[in-house]
């Protein structure tokens, strides 16, 4: 069933409209639509291969889309709908652009191996956005005191722990200035023990009115960041609400069954 | 008497360590090449890349020496036996080369393609800052594996004509009747050009952090 048009508020930051994907006959997208208003956390729930990280991947368009929009502050992204409907390819350059203001942490933390810590942070800053040496450093210190890794500077990534790498990566990430970031299960990878440290950094982005999307399995911690929580299933948005709604009273059978199994699962 | 035959045997390795260097040098440049051609060009070329690799490295390097030596001139091409020897064996190397590089390439996690779209770089940006650092440091000592073979098979050139190392020992050991010391003069020699490189390739590796 397709979902309505979504209100197109003007504080939309990323705008979703009916975005549908393939992958040979796997349709793993079907007319998604969703909005982010600027400043909310909406989280994205759901069994393995529902689409969310799919969903995810597309909005900075690591992932191609076969259908429907995605916005970001206005502009469509990875391809042009012209007035006919025509839709052609963004290239590279426009891309790439759009991708400066949308920053992205990932579940494997993706750090560049071959570079320090402080270069992690640095390179793109430098390369992409033209910033000095002295001030991409100055800006790379206060993120890693931030993350709580200022010691870490000149180490290279492979002698940090998996929670301290995603802090790093996060520190990255927001080293861009990024209008939205996107989280994509980032504390799967990690021991128990080290989620709360990175977990504590997202809180703390929230607190401060950053933008996010984030893809989790930590449905606590979905409940407590999040402005809305979509639950989705079978590539589609099933329910959409607040944390309190969807957890307190999911209304399908398909959502109260997924939180039954969570439960079941993490139940000592 | 000895230093002399020393002398002749030096001026031989020279000879041999500046052919393998050209051969090192042209078959890099045409083996990157091939590796980028495969992995990220339009398809038929990478077809055609691919097609290049398997017939070279299925062919002898002695029959591609001699067969590309003494036919070229029916083609109205004469090289001399260094330059006919450089590029035959440059594009013979470029094949192995290629896949050198092409495995390193490879061996970068795709997600690190990830990182570098995702905080702005443009595909070649990504490339250059991202990715090829990355492959540099892992195909250090298969390449430096590759310049190995290539020291030793420059002996091939006398196949030709051409006088390197390999040559000298034949010489002093018919001049001589002394075969056994001149060959194993020949062969420390080749011990000694290579020896460099195999602890060149243990040290970058030892000094890498990806």
């Amino acid at each position: 069933m397709p979902e309505p048009l979504p209100e197109l508020l003007p504080e939309s930051l990323v705008v979703i409209d009916r975005v549908g994907k393939s992958f040979g006959a796997n349709r793993v997208l079907k007319e998604v639509s969703l909005t982010v208003g600027k400043g909310e956390v909406v989280t994205l729930i759901g069994p393995s291969g529902c689409g969310k990280t799919t969903l995810l991947r597309c909005v900075n368009f690591l992932e191609t889309y076969d259908s429907g929009a995605i916005s970001i502050e206005g502009e469509t992204v990875g391809i042009r709908i012209g007035a006919d409907g025509r839709r052609t390819a963004r290239p590279d350059r426009e891309v790439a652009a759009m991708r400066a203001r949308v920053g992205m942490v990932f579940q494997s933390y993706n750090l560049f191996p071959h570079l320090t810590v402080l270069d992690n942070l640095t390179v793109a800053p430098i390369k992409v956005r033209g910033l000095p040496l002295r001030q991409a450093r100055e800006k790379a210190m206060a993120l890693l005191e931030r993350v709580g890794l200022s010691e870490k500077a000149a180490q290279y990534p492979a002698a940090l722990s998996g929670g301290q790498q995603q802090r790093v990566a996060i520190a990255r990430t927001l080293a861009m200035e990024p209008h939205l970031i996107l989280l994509d299960e980032v504390t799967s990878a990690l021991d128990p023990e080290l989620v709360g440290e990175v977990l504590d950094v997202v809180q703390s982005l929230a607190a401060d009115g950053m933008t996010m999307m984030i893809v989790t399995h930590e449905m606590q911690f979905a409940r407590e960041v999040s402005s809305r929580v979509a639950f989705m299933a079978a590539g589609e948005i099933v329910e959409l609400a607040s944390p309190a709604d969807l957890f307190g009273s999911p209304k399908s059978d398909r959502l109260r069954s997924f939180l039954g199994r969570y439960q079941a699962a993490h139940r000592i | 008497m000895k230093l002399t035959v020393l002398t002749y045997m030096a001026w031989g390795a020279s000879v041999t360590v500046m052919l393998a260097a050209a051969v090192i040098l042209l078959s890099s440049v045409l083996g990157m090449g091939l590796a980028l051609t495969r992995l990220y060009a339009w398809p038929p070329l990478r077809v055609l890349a691919a097609g290049y690799a398997l017939i070279t490295r299925g062919i002898p390097l002695l029959v591609l020496l001699i067969g590309c030596y003494f036919s070229l001139p029916y083609l109205g091409v004469t090289l001399p036996v260094y330059a006919a020897a450089i590029v035959v064996m440059g594009f013979y190397f470029a094949a192995y080369m290629g896949e050198v590089f092409r495995g390193a390439l490879m061996a970068v996690p795709r997600t690190q393609w990830d990182a570098g779209r995702s905080v702005g770089f443009r595909s070649l940006q990504n490339f250059g800052i991202v990715i090829l650092p990355q492959a540099r440091r892992l195909c250090v000592a298969p390449f430096l594996n590759t310049s190995l073979s290539v020291v030793k098979n420059t002996s091939l050139i006398s196949a030709i004509g051409g006088w390197e190392l390999f040559s000298t020992g034949r010489e002093i050991g018919e001049r001589t009747g002394e075969l056994m010391p001149a060959y194993l003069g020949v062969a420390a020699g080749y011990y000694l050009i290579c020896f460099p490189l195999a602890r060149l390739a243990s040290y970058v590796e030892r000094h890498s952090h990806a």
